[in-house]
C-alpha cells in the first residue's frame, strides 16, 4: 500500500513534471529529434539504405496473478532491419528471440523455455516535416504494421494483430523530444505470461515520451564524427483489461556517423496489473548499423 | 486518485505535444518553397571541382550519413564533407560527368532533409 502510495506520488511528480518541461519547451522552441532505446521517432533512413538493430534485452518480474508461476528472468535478443523506400516512406521487420524461466509455485527447479516471439512488419510515413536550422527539426509520422503470429506455441499469441500509430520528433540544439502513441488490436490470443504486457489478449496502446540531451560535442564542427546523448525515457502500456504500467528508463547513447550503442535501465513508476505480472527491472544494451 | 493521475500525466503530454507542435508552424509549403528555388537553373552540369550546399534538419551523426551515402551515389561525386553545425554539405566533384544542381538537390530530398541553397565558386 506504501509502496503504491509512493508510485502514485512520484507519477504525480512526473506528470508535473513532463507538463512543466512541455510548456518551456514550446516558447523556447527546445527538443531534440535523435531517436531513442525503447521509444519510436520520427526518423528514418534515406531511400536506398538499411539500419541493422539489434538489442539485448533482459527483463525481470514477479508473480502472475493467474497461476503459481513467479520470479520471471526474460532475455531478448530483439531484430531489426529497416529500408528506406523513400525518403518519406520506410519499412522495418523485427524478429525477437527469447530465452524465459521462471519458478511454477514455491521452491523448485527453474523452468526454462527459449523461441521466437511474434514478429513485427511497420510502415512508417512521415507526413510533416519542418526542418528549421542546421540541426533543428519538427517531424511526425505515421506508423501501422502487423504483428505476425511466430507459431511458437510457448511465446506466440498465435494471432495477427494489426496496429497504428503516431510519432512527433522535436530537436533543437542539445535538445530532443519524441512522442509516440500505438494501438494494438487484438485479433485472437495472448502470450501466456505477457511479460512487459502488450502482447495478452486484450487491445492495447503503447505510449511513450523520451528526452535526449546532447552531451558532447557542445556544438557540431566539420570535425565532429560522433554524440554522446543522456537519454530518460517514459515507456507504458495500457490495455483493454484495465491493466496499466509505466516504467521509467535512463539511458546512455553514443551515436557514430554510421553507427549507435546504447544502453538504459527500465525501473516501474507505475503499475496496475491484475492479468500479467509486475515487471521488477529491465536492462537493454543495443547496437544499430546503417549501411 | 490513481486514474487521476493518469489522466492528468496523458493530457499534460498531449496539451504539451499540441502547443510544441503549433508553435513550430506548419512549413511543408516553406520547405517545398525552398526545394523549387534551389532546383532553378538546374539542367546543366556544375562548373568548378567543388559546390557547397546548405542544408538543414541534420541533428544528429548519422542523419549526415543519410546525406553523404545520397551524395557519393551520384555520378561526377568524389567526396563529401558535412559539418552539423553550420550546415553545409562541401562536395567535391571529379573532372567528367558532373552532377546538375537538380541531382544534388534530389540527393538532398532522398536523404530526408532540406536543401536551402546551393554556392558554387
Amino acid at each position: 500500500m506504501l509502496t503504491m502510495r509512493f508510485r502514485a506520488s512520484l507519477l504525480s511528480v512526473w506528470s508535473a513534471a513532463a507538463v512543466v518541461v512541455a510548456a518551456l519547451a514550446a516558447p523556447s522552441q527546445y527538443a531534440s529529434a535523435q531517436e531513442a532505446i525503447n521509444s519510436p521517432a520520427a526518423t528514418q533512413p534515406s531511400r536506398g539504405t538499411w539500419v541493422l538493430r539489434n538489442q539485448f534485452r533482459y527483463l525481470e518480474a514477479r508473480a502472475d496473478p493467474r497461476s503459481d508461476a513467479r520470479e520471471f528472468r526474460q532475455v531478448t535478443i530483439w531484430n531489426s532491419l529497416a529500408y528506406g523506400i523513400s525518403s518519406d516512406l520506410s519499412a522495418s521487420f523485427e524478429l525477437p528471440v527469447v530465452h524465459r524461466s521462471f519458478r511454477d509455485g514455491k521452491g523448485g527447479p527453474r523452468k526454462r523455455d527459449t523461441g521466437i516471439a511474434d514478429m513485427n512488419a511497420t510502415l512508417k510515413w512521415r507526413i510533416y516535416q519542418d526542418d528549421f536550422g542546421p540541426i533543428d527539426t519538427s517531424r511526425v509520422s505515421l506508423l501501422g504494421g502487423l504483428q505476425i503470429r511466430s507459431g511458437d506455441s510457448e511465446f506466440t499469441s498465435d494471432s495477427y494483430d494489426p496496429f497504428v500509430g503516431a510519432v512527433w520528433t522535436y530537436v533543437h540544439g542539445r535538445h530532443g523530444v519524441n512522442a509516440s502513441g500505438r494501438y494494438k488490436f487484438n485479433t485472437g490470443g495472448g502470450t501466456e505470461f505477457n511479460l512487459g504486457g502488450g502482447d495478452g489478449s486484450a487491445d492495447a496502446l503503447l505510449y511513450d515520451a523520451s528526452y535526449l540531451y546532447r552531451l558532447d560535442p557542445e556544438t557540431y564542427t566539420a570535425e565532429s564524427k560522433g554524440a554522446w546523448y543522456a537519454v530518460v525515457e517514459f515507456n507504458g502500456v495500457y490495455e483493454t483489461n484495465g491493466d496499466n504500467e509505466l516504467m521509467i528508463a535512463p539511458g546512455i547513447m553514443y551515436e557514430a556517423r554510421a553507427w549507435t550503442v546504447e544502453a538504459s535501465f527500465q525501473l516501474p513508476i507505475w503499475q496496475e496489473l491484475d492479468h500479467r505480472p509486475e515487471s521488477r527491472f529491465g536492462m537493454v544494451v543495443g547496437l544499430r548499423l546503417q549501411f | 486518485m490513481k486514474r487521476t493521475s493518469l489522466t492528468l500525466m496523458t493530457v499534460g503530454l498531449l496539451t504539451g505535444s499540441l502547443v510544441l507542435f503549433s508553435a513550430t508552424g506548419c512549413e511543408t509549403t516553406q520547405r517545398a518553397d525552398r526545394d523549387h528555388a534551389s532546383m532553378n537553373d538546374a539542367s546543366g552540369a556544375i562548373e568548378g571541382s567543388s559546390v557547397t550546399m546548405v542544408v538543414h534538419g541534420m541533428g544528429c551523426p548519422l542523419c549526415a550519413n543519410n546525406v553523404d551515402r545520397q551524395l557519393k551515389a551520384l555520378p561526377g561525386v568524389s567526396d563529401a564533407s558535412i559539418d552539423l553545425g553550420s550546415g553545409e554539405v562541401k562536395v567535391q566533384l571529379a573532372d567528367e560527368n558532373r552532377p546538375t544542381r537538380s541531382q544534388l538537390a534530389r540527393a538532398i530530398q532522398d536523404s530526408g532533409f532540406t536543401l536551402i541553397r546551393i554556392e558554387t565558386p
